[in-house]
């Protein structure tokens, strides 16, 4: 499936190499250890931090962003979520260019099978003998970034951007 | 996704009178997501803020701090002031709770220029409340014991240091709800609300201090002396009756006679005055007798009895020296003694107008009845209000033991001043709420309360004294030999008679008729004469007379075991 990085509209092509992406949770959070042992998290937000790097022989292009307004951020890189049911929630926004997909497992085979979104619930046709189904998504983000820094040695541009779900 | 709920946050309503109240018991709670609604004049501004702190202490108001993030538009900075503010904190579990932490006004917002940061410190204003209040109305609201004459009259003077001085008399504090309405809590509330189970309060965050034993008072030593004017009255009795009285026996071979001027002149004239007075007086125009008698001067005395009086006023003085104390402490760490002096005085202008009174210028009974007299509703309202100060003095060194911890402020919502908890976290301890605070920050998801807790210290055995009011103290007079009031008469122009004794109070005069050679006769003046009694200096010097009294106080007792 072809899920270019697209970041505030702007497609960053293959040229600047494949994209590295990694999804983190962004704090918003406490931990609080009990008197006798127990964690207790005590949880203000919830937010995704992702970032996405290559390295290409082009520069990304992104430098015609404004990067202190938030953009909508595309991910090239898929999140799952595992289920037994046949109705299950993604976590994040699916972004609208790549369908949700949906594979079953049975036995040892991954098949693939529809699944129908209703915002961010997704509704998977059942397959007879399925043990396990995967919900495949690509996530789309309104973010804030910061500013990314490019660097060209070594005949390469290698870059990153550090994103935050806004 | 988190899905917890804190299943042990509290009922949110307050505790109310009657039986003692159920004890929650707070087990180790659950993980939580929450979030805080953050308002300025009805505005949610949540979003522009980075979170809030709570903060108060039993006495006095909740203060609540955020910082609001003002943005680029253009703002009106003084009209934050006096904003009203509201914060809720919210749980989101199933159902969600929303809990009112604080409501209150913006007093002194903060505004850097660079940033476009406004620092909002929010308050109770409970300071400003008690000002606007009525005197009477404070009273009703505070109770307690007040007396001019432990503080000051309250005409100009602050009705908020008048509330605080009402507070004093009481183990209770005065404190804020969050709802924004003032109210007084007591020190030792029934029951115990909430029960910190082992594992509820976080890891490390128990604290123990306990209270500096100089701080423990546990001896009030209360001297009141109430000083006023005693008016004091002496009288003396005097009799005289003419030798050869009644009148038929006098007329047969009559003499010179007193009268009633003479009389008084005689008392007067010793600075006494004669307030009751008897006379047997020579009749008047007697013409049926066989021997008609004719008098035109009634006022001519036989008999005499009088009561003669002196007045004056003296200083007196009632020390009352109250000991109040912990026997137990003093007992186990010796004397830890504050003191505390009373004075009631009472003008002194009255005393000449008493001094003066009496005899032919009397003062009218109008006038002496608004003499400044011994006022035993006065020196029971002072006396009463200086001994519950020295009460709730001793109750709240007793009390200074803090133990504070933490715990995550979702599992503890209900906790509030005027509880009493019990902690059982490596140590055993029970105390009623002192300090509260709790911090909420956005970014973090921080969100903890750190609850305070005083710890009354007593002997559970101990007996508590009723305070009541100590007994006047007697003034004690030293003794003075009485005066004989029976006063003799000498009468001259007879031969044989004595020489005129000068010195012999009494009625001296003469025979009216003599028995001899007129001149060759000793011829007496016509005088009366009293001696009057010694008004002693220790009648009139400032006089003292002293009640002491020892009670026990019993502080209520508090868990504190490690």
């Amino acid at each position: 499936m072809a899920a270019p990085f697209v970041l505030g509209g702007i497609d960053v092509p293959l040229h600047a190499g494949a994209p590295d992406v990694s999804f983190a949770d962004a704090g918003g959070f406490t931990d609080y250890t009990l008197g006798q042992g127990k964690p207790v998290r005590a949880r203000h937000f919830s937010k995704q931090l992702i970032t996405i790097s290559g390295t290409g022989w082009m520069a990304t292009g992104l430098d015609a962003l404004d990067f202190d307004a938030e953009h909508l951020l595309l991910c090239p890189k898929p999140k799952r979520v595992a289920t037994t049911d046949t109705v299950v929630s993604i976590t994040t926004d699916a972004r609208p260019d790549v369908p949700v997909a949906c594979h079953a497992l049975i036995g040892r085979e991954w098949v693939q099978t529809p699944v129908a979104m209703d915002d961010r619930e997704a509704t998977i046709t059942p397959v007879a003998g399925a043990s396990q189904y995967s919900v495949v998504w690509y996530p789309m983000f309104t973010v804030l970034c910061q500013p990314p820094e490019d660097a060209n040695a070594g005949g390469s541009v290698s870059w990153q951007i550090n994103a935050r779900e806004s | 996704m988190l899905n917890a709920y804190p299943l042990n946050s509290a009922p949110l309503n307050g505790l109310s009178g009657g039986a003692l109240p159920e004890t929650v018991v707070l087990q180790p709670g659950d993980s939580f997501v929450w979030s805080a609604v953050i308002k300025v004049a009805g505005v949610d501004v949540t979003d522009l803020c980075q979170g809030y702190g709570v903060s108060g202490n039993e006495d006095g108001d909740l203060a609540a701090d955020f910082v609001l993030q003002l943005g680029s538009a253009p703002v009106d900075l003084r009209a934050f002031t006096g904003k009203s503010v509201t914060i809720d904190y919210v749980v989101h579990g199933d159902p969600v709770i929303v809990d009112r932490r604080f409501t209150g006004q913006l007093v002194e917002p903060e505004f850097d220029v660079l940033t476009r940061l406004l620092s909002c410190n929010a308050t109770t204003r409970l300071e400003d409340d008690f000002e606007a209040r009525e005197l009477a109305e404070i009273d009703t609201f505070v109770v307690g014991w007040w007396s001019a004459d432990v503080f000051e009259e309250t005409a100009g003077r602050s009705r908020w240091d008048y509330t605080l001085e009402r507070m004093s008399t009481r183990p209770a504090s005065l404190n804020v709800d969050r709802q924004g309405n003032p109210r007084v809590t007591s020190w030792y509330p029934p029951g115990v609300a909430f029960e910190f189970a082992p594992g509820a309060a976080i890891y490390e965050s128990v604290d123990v201090a306990l209270a500096a034993l100089s701080d423990t008072v546990n001896v009030y030593e209360l001297e009141a002396d109430y000083r006023y004017s005693r008016y004091r009255q002496r009288n003396q009795e005097y009799s005289w009756t003419h030798p050869q009285a009644p009148f038929e026996l006098w007329r047969q071979d009559s003499t010179e006679l007193p009268d009633v001027p003479m009389i008084e002149d005689a008392t007067e004239s010793a600075g006494w005055f004669v307030s009751l007075a008897e006379y047997d007086r020579l009749p008047g125009d007697l013409l049926d007798l066989p021997n008609p008698w004719k008098n035109k001067n009634t006022d001519l005395l036989l008999v005499a009895n009088w009561t003669a009086s002196k007045r004056w006023a003296q200083r007196g003085v009632e020390q009352y020296r109250i000991r109040l104390e912990v026997p137990e402490f003093v007992a186990a760490v010796g004397e830890v003694i504050d003191r505390a002096r009373v004075v009631l005085d009472t003008e002194s202008d009255g005393d000449s107008l008493w001094e003066g009174s009496g005899g032919d210028e009397a003062a009218t009974d109008e006038e002496l009845a608004e003499l400044p007299k011994r006022d035993p509703v006065r020196l029971e309202a002072a006396l009463r209000c200086a001994i519950e100060i020295g009460r709730v003095t001793i109750l709240q060194s007793q009390r200074g033991s803090l133990v504070t911890w933490q715990v995550p402020l979702a599992h503890a919502l209900g906790v509030d001043f005027g509880q009493r908890l019990r902690l059982l976290e490596g140590v055993t301890v029970t105390g009623t709420v002192a300090s509260l605070s709790e911090t909420a920050s956005f970014e973090t998801g921080e969100a903890v309360l750190t609850i305070g807790i005083a710890v009354s210290q007593g002997e559970a055995s101990a007996v508590s004294d009723v305070l009541a009011i100590p007994v006047q103290p007697v003034f004690e007079d030293d003794a003075v030999d009485p005066l004989d009031g029976v006063l003799p008469t000498q009468l001259g122009n007879r031969s044989g008679v004595p020489e005129y004794n000068e010195e012999l109070p009494g009625f001296a005069g003469n025979y009216s008729i003599a028995d001899g050679d007129p001149g060759g006769l000793t011829k007496y003046p016509r005088r009366f004469a009293v001696d009057t009694p010694e008004i002693i200096a220790q009648w009139r010097d400032e006089v003292a007379a002293e009640t002491a009294v020892t009670y026990r106080i019993a502080p209520p007792v508090d868990q504190l075991e490690i």
